[in-house]
């Protein structure tokens, strides 16, 4: 049976755990980053008028909300606020306006180099 | 049968209506003697369906992304992929998306990744109808870089 060096099995489990950290650290980014497009001027609760591109911070709750954990080899990174997935997916209003998404999970997620940690721990191992 | 392995949009739109049949609602068009004609269409501006036109029961919207994109892979490679948004809304209260999304994703050859969004439930509160969106993910080339 083919068994890791427990040394590099060590550091590909940090660099994994690593990556995942980096994805949530995108995700913020992404929440605060003014590049997501809409249809339309918004009055914000916190009272500021938005057009577009805008970010997707008013009460700070959503960016809040963005977590990370590691359970053995799986990773997760997600948003707990309770209209997130609204956020994210985008939807169509009974009136027939659609809401663009602005996908902060899915961009955090191409956008972080997650693998360049896992490739640097293979690249130290083999060097 | 493989529905995405090139960028025939007009050919995924009419095979992605094969795969709904029985499901997909109606577009009617007040302007042209009330046509009538099935609830699907390619959305390149966000702009569908026009104003004036009725929907009811399951609409399919099939949104092109414009850009390439780049990833990177390990062992210093780069994937090139274009994504293509397949939107399910469903007008009527009384019934689901659920169906439609297991219809197109079972019609779809094996060897194309996708990513299945959240499914959106109607929300008194927010005013909103039952959505989901599918973006399936075709790779487009490969390279490995340094």
């Amino acid at each position: 049976m083919f068994k890791l060096d427990p040394r590099f099995e060590k550091q590909i489990t940090a660099a994994f755990k690593q990556s995942v950290k980096v994805v949530e650290e995108q995700a913020h980014t992404e929440v605060k980053s003014p590049k997501w497009s809409h249809p339309r001027q918004t009055k914000r609760k916190n009272g500021d008028i938005v057009s577009s591109p805008r970010d997707i911070v008013d009460s700070g709750e959503l960016d809040r909300s963005l977590y990370s954990e590691v359970q053995g080899i799986s990773g997760e990174v997600g948003a707990k606020a309770d209209y997130a997935a609204l956020v994210h997916e985008g939807y169509t209003t009974t009136g027939g306006n659609d809401v663009p998404s602005k996908p902060f999970l899915k961009t955090a997620f191409t956008e972080a180099d997650r693998l360049g940690l896992i490739q640097q721990a293979f690249d130290d191992e083999l060097t | 049968m493989s529905i995405y392995t090139d960028l025939d949009f007009l050919g995924k739109r009419n095979e992605i209506e094969s795969a709904l049949a029985g499901l997909l609602g109606t577009y009617t068009f007040p302007a042209n003697n009330n046509q009538t004609v099935p609830a699907i269409a390619i959305d390149i501006n966000n702009q569908y369906p026009v104003p004036g036109v009725t929907v009811e029961g399951l609409e399919v919207v099939i949104r092109p992304l414009s850009d390439a994109s780049v990833s990177k892979t390990i062992g210093k490679g780069r994937d090139w992929t274009v994504e293509t948004q397949i939107v399910f809304k469903q007008w009527d209260d009384k019934s689901t998306v659920l169906d439609a999304v297991e219809a197109v994703v079972n019609y779809v050859d094996l060897g194309v990744s996708f990513d299945i969004g959240a499914r959106i439930v109607p929300s008194e509160k927010i005013g909103n109808i039952e959505s989901q969106t599918i973006t399936y993910v075709e790779r487009i080339g490969y390279r490995v870089v340094g």
